[in-house]
């Protein structure tokens, strides 16, 4: 051990051999320069204490920490933190961490889901045992009268929740540049500010993804929820040139609490979330094809128009662990099928019908496309008629040609079980369906 | 033997208290946390950002440490000893925080400090903090551990999972390479 380390263990009172010690003591006695690594060291030591004096952790991370835990845990105090617009926000954060962790929750949701869309199309049935017994004689179907009654969808809790920390000032300047946004839309007589309109940053360390209405007026409380505030944020308004660009196709605005970084990196496009309904309902009506031909209409076509109110409830990707944007939803409608029954396991036995069903249903639609206008999904779903259960399987591309109104395009494949004289009997059915939708969110509507 | 006074003192509470807070905790009595939070943060806080360098980096370790701890007391994990747990967990974190920054220093970079300090700017608290940043890890690390935390090469030795004399070689390196590098600041004193 050379004198330099002989010094600092010395100091570090790690030098316990007393030789070592009265050795290290007398060359400093003797040498100067060896002095002089002591004083070096000593006044180093000063610097270090002073410096862990005087760091001390930000009050506003602090608050952060604390207000992190009152969302983890609803009975944390949220210290001095205003609360959250929505006593609920934070009850749904931790149901989304609670199924982040539990992924194989998801599908038993999804699976509650179909059961809900079956018990929902049975009771729109009335549990009409006999309807199917109507149904099955061959010639021209008596169509069933259609029940104009929604199924109250459930309360939007946490759409426009937020929960914000450090976010405020950008808060305030996006609400004011949305408010003057709003404003010029109005006054120049240009369309709503289109849905795709507000972006709001979110980053990997939220965990809950920024969301907001774009029909929200400006005076709305507008509530984000990072997980923290050391987060820097940006929050943006773009325009969407395919709307005819409110602010006249210009460059797109931004909010910021610069510099904005997000893993090290500056924030791009990339890392915008598109801002969406949440929760939504929709008025939809699609003209179809189906294949095999319906027999029993005259004349006898596949030419159908199906008609639906469908409630859908939108996450992003990273909710809930989730990779891909995807949407949960349940309906009801109206149908007419137009297939042939076959018996199980009798192939020689056939019935050919054209039944008009109420059915509800329920589905699940993971987006394999999602851009500002267009969208991909594929859909799962499964729900009831009277007579008995049924899947569907579907690929559909939707185009939002405006605000409130998307265009849809696919194809589906419905698969129904029902009994008829003790015998079990199941029917395919092949659709390509063009149709259109009209949108409202929830808030809209019960508010 | 002769032995010097650590210049910043940690351990003011009891393991045993601390232990039972963390006990109460897990029962969900928030003043506990609340409590433990108030005694440790300061030196989780610099730990972490002396350690890692970067603010912003080092507020989200610090975060995440306290987070994690708490639910790992709600989920029943017992802890035996609450500040090693968390500086354990700092330490982790800010490892990994330093890979992801690709801010890490090579052993071989130690003889030449990239930092160099301007002593007509002199702030020593910044000079010191830049310097300790420019220098390898788990040099940084082992510094932080005695000089900060107030732990002997044998506590830090255990942390570390090394030998007591690797912790020594460690420590006598991360100072010498701050002698060095701050050494114009330290002769400018004598001025």
């Amino acid at each position: 051990m050379n004198i330099h380390e002989q010094i600092i263990a010395f100091l570090d009172g790690e030098l316990h051999n007393e030789t070592q010690v009265a050795e290290l003591l007398h060359v400093l006695a003797v040498a100067p320069e060896k002095r002089h690594l002591l004083l070096d060291q000593v006044k180093l030591r000063r610097s270090y204490a002073t410096l862990g004096a005087e760091l001390t952790s930000p009050v506003a991370v602090d608050m952060a920490i604390l207000q992190g835990l009152h969302t983890i845990d609803a009975g944390f105090p949220s210290a001095s933190i205003p609360p959250p617009a929505s006593p609920a926000s934070g009850q749904i954060a931790g149901a989304a961490r609670f199924f982040r962790y539990h992924p194989m929750l998801m599908g038993s949701v999804a699976s509650l889901l179909l059961v809900i869309g079956g018990v929902i199309g049975y009771l729109f049935a009335g549990g009409r045992g006999g309807a199917f017994a109507t149904a099955t004689a061959v010639g021209p179907a008596v169509p069933q009268a259609a029940s104009s009654a929604v199924s109250s969808p459930p309360s939007d809790a946490t759409a426009d929740d937020l929960v914000v920390k450090g976010l405020r000032d950008s808060l305030a300047r996006l609400q004011s540049r949305y408010g003057a946004l709003m404003a010029a839309s109005a006054s120049g007589g240009r369309p709503a500010v289109h849905r795709s309109a507000v972006r709001a940053a979110t980053s990997a360390d939220m965990e809950t993804p920024v969301r907001m209405r774009s029909d929200r007026q400006a005076a709305d409380t507008v509530v984000l929820s990072p997980r923290s505030s050391s987060v820097e944020s940006t929050i943006a308004l773009r325009s969407v040139p395919a709307d005819g660009g409110l602010l006249g196709g210009s460059a797109d605005p931004m909010l910021s609490r610069s510099p904005m970084q997000m893993e090290g990196r500056p924030v791009t496009d990339r890392d915008l979330a598109v801002v969406d309904r949440v929760w939504q309902i929709g008025l939809r009506s699609n003209f179809r094809l189906s294949f095999p031909r319906v027999y029993g209409i005259e004349p006898s076509t596949n030419a159908l128009t199906d008609r639906e109110v469908v409630a859908t409830r939108r996450f992003e990707s990273g909710d809930l662990g989730l990779r891909m944007p995807l949407r949960l939803g349940v309906a009801v409608g109206g149908t007419q099928f137009s297939e042939t029954f076959r018996a199980v396991g009798n192939t020689s036995g056939t019935i050919a019908q054209t039944p008009n069903f109420i059915y509800g249903r329920g589905f699940i639609a993971p987006e394999i496309i999602s851009s500002e206008n267009w969208g991909g999904a594929l859909e799962l779903g499964g729900g009831g008629t009277a007579v008995g259960p049924f899947v569907t399987l579907g690929l559909g591309m939707e185009y939002r040609a405006m605000d409130r109104i998307s265009m849809d395009l696919g194809v589906s494949s419905w698969l129904l079980w029902t009994r008829l004289e003790q015998q079990s009997i199941m029917s395919t059915n092949l659709n390509a369906h063009v149709g259109a939708a009209m949108w409202f969110s929830f808030d809209e509507i019960f508010q | 033997m002769m032995s010097v006074e650590k210049p910043i003192a940690i351990q003011q509470h009891s393991h045993a208290e601390d232990q039972e807070l963390a006990a109460r905790v897990s029962s969900g009595d928030h003043g506990a946390f609340t409590t433990l939070f108030e005694r440790h943060k300061s030196q989780i806080y610099r730990f972490c950002l002396l350690m890692i360098g970067d603010e912003a980096v080092a507020k989200d370790v610090y975060q995440e440490v306290f987070l994690n701890f708490y639910r790992a007391c709600r989920t029943g994990q017992v802890m035996y000893n609450v500040h090693g747990y968390l500086l354990t967990a700092a330490r982790t974190r800010s490892l990994n925080a330093l890979r992801t920054l690709r801010r890490t220093v090579s052993l071989e970079g130690m003889e030449e400090p990239t930092y160099v300090v301007d002593a007509a700017a002199a702030d020593t608290n910044k000079h010191l903090r830049e310097a300790l940043a420019s220098i390898p890890p788990q040099y940084r690390e082992a510094f932080l551990l005695c000089e900060f935390e107030g732990y002997s090469y044998e506590e830090i030795s255990t942390q570390l999972n090394v030998t007591r004399d690797v912790v020594k070689n460690r420590i006598y390196r991360a100072k010498q390479a701050l002698q060095k590098i701050l050494r114009p600041l330290l002769r400018d004193d004598d001025r």
